[in-house]
């Protein structure tokens, strides 16, 4: 059911949002300063250089949106932007999954798994991490990767500490037991 | 133990991070055009299209159509947000109509909501007013309206039909026939979990 329909009477368009923001040099150092960060955060998440480079197009793009509104000093609204972005991409590919029934071949299918050039140790990491709840590995991506503090997470991802503190635990918990399994296997 | 497994998943996700390397092309982003060559491919399009139409009620968003075309303004789950999302410097023209031959993201990128503009819209609500999920960015309901779980007596399950309009880039307001008035702030911080 698509639920939103015409448009309705006009008004007055604001003058704070017609004055828009443009590509301007500051937003382009960000850019050249903050997209390669981004695009591995994004990497890390979802295991797809493609998604992660939308994922990060689309933050940017957010970004210039609101420009005249964000502290030109702007690494964390990108980064909280890329994890929404990663989450709500997810959400709807799920849906789309349920709902679709592809007879052609699937047009979301990852690019090259980058994973396969890491040494076997480390894919076995990674595997592991693939196997965890998005929440979990996010949490665990931004403390061993981003070395983000548990409080700067909890703002990060919009949870609090504790939840934070406690997805950390079960994933490492998790990753030890799957590292376990296979080694026992 | 533990510090063995932390060492170890710190050497393994910069190790994998750093197998992503900077495309030296890459210097400025990609500027959104009028056009599909000037934009970044979307692998998903097609596959979205039809089941973020259906489940636009379930998953709480509100995909803004143009009055001058049926065609839904999201064409992917990015487009939706550029679409219906915050206005773009380059979309202040009230969402002007598309020209002769323009292509299906020409057309989404025409139905850029425009401040000041009511859209019908069908508030969800079967978890409460909590708010809506405008093209991808979360508008908060200021407050929250939630009673038992659900929405306050006197409104509808699982959606409200009223007005949205964008008030600013950042805030908006929901007012429907009967009365009810919302106001909402974009806050994709405040997200909440998805209504079962």
């Amino acid at each position: 059911m698509l639920v939103a329909l015409g448009a309705g009477e006009a008004g007055a368009v604001d003058q704070r949002v017609a004055v828009g923001a443009e590509w301007d040099d500051a937003l382009i150092d960000l850019y050249r300063a903050q997209r390669l960060p981004l695009l591995r955060l994004a990497v890390l998440l979802t295991d797809d250089p493609g998604v992660a480079e939308d994922v990060v197009q689309d933050a940017f793009l957010a970004l210039q949106r609101r420009w005249h509104a964000v502290d030109p000093a702007a690494a964390g609204y990108l980064r909280t932007s890329v994890l929404n972005g990663v989450r709500t991409l997810y959400r709807r590919r799920g849906v789309a999954r349920r709902h679709l029934h592809a007879t052609g071949p699937r047009d979301d299918a990852p690019s090259a798994d980058l994973a396969v050039l890491l040494s076997e140790e480390q894919r076995e990491i990674v595997a592991a991490l693939r196997t965890l709840p998005r929440r979990q590995r996010e949490v665990l991506v931004l403390r061993y990767w981003s070395e983000l503090s548990e409080a700067e997470i909890a703002a990060a991802l919009g949870v609090a500490r504790g939840t934070v503190k406690s997805s950390a635990s079960r994933g490492l918990a998790s990753l030890q037991k799957h590292l376990g399994d296979r080694r026992d296997r | 133990m533990t510090d063995e497994l932390e060492r170890r998943l710190r050497e393994s996700l910069h190790a994998y991070a750093d197998l992503v390397a900077a495309a030296p092309e890459e210097q400025s982003p990609r500027v959104p055009a009028r056009g599909p060559a000037a934009r970044a491919p979307r692998r998903w399009r097609g596959a979205l299209l039809a089941a973020a139409a259906a489940v636009a009620v379930g998953s709480g968003s509100i995909w803004l159509v143009d009055g001058r075309d049926s065609t839904p303004s999201a064409g992917s789950a990015s487009d939706a947000r550029v679409s219906a999302g915050l206005p773009e410097s380059d979309s202040q023209a009230p969402a002007a109509a598309p020209s002769e031959g323009a292509s299906a993201d020409d057309r989404a990128l025409a139905s850029v909501p425009v401040v000041g503009v009511g859209y019908s819209v069908d508030l969800p609500t079967h978890c409460g007013v909590r708010g809506a999920d405008v093209g991808g960015i979360w508008f908060a309901a200021d407050p929250p309206l939630v009673e038992a779980g659900g929405p306050p007596a006197g409104w509808g399950d699982p959606v409200q039909p009223g007005t949205l309009t964008l008030l600013t880039a950042d805030e908006a307001v929901f007012a429907d026939a009967v009365g009810h008035s919302v106001r909402l702030h974009a806050d994709d911080a405040a997200r909440p979990a998805a209504c079962e």
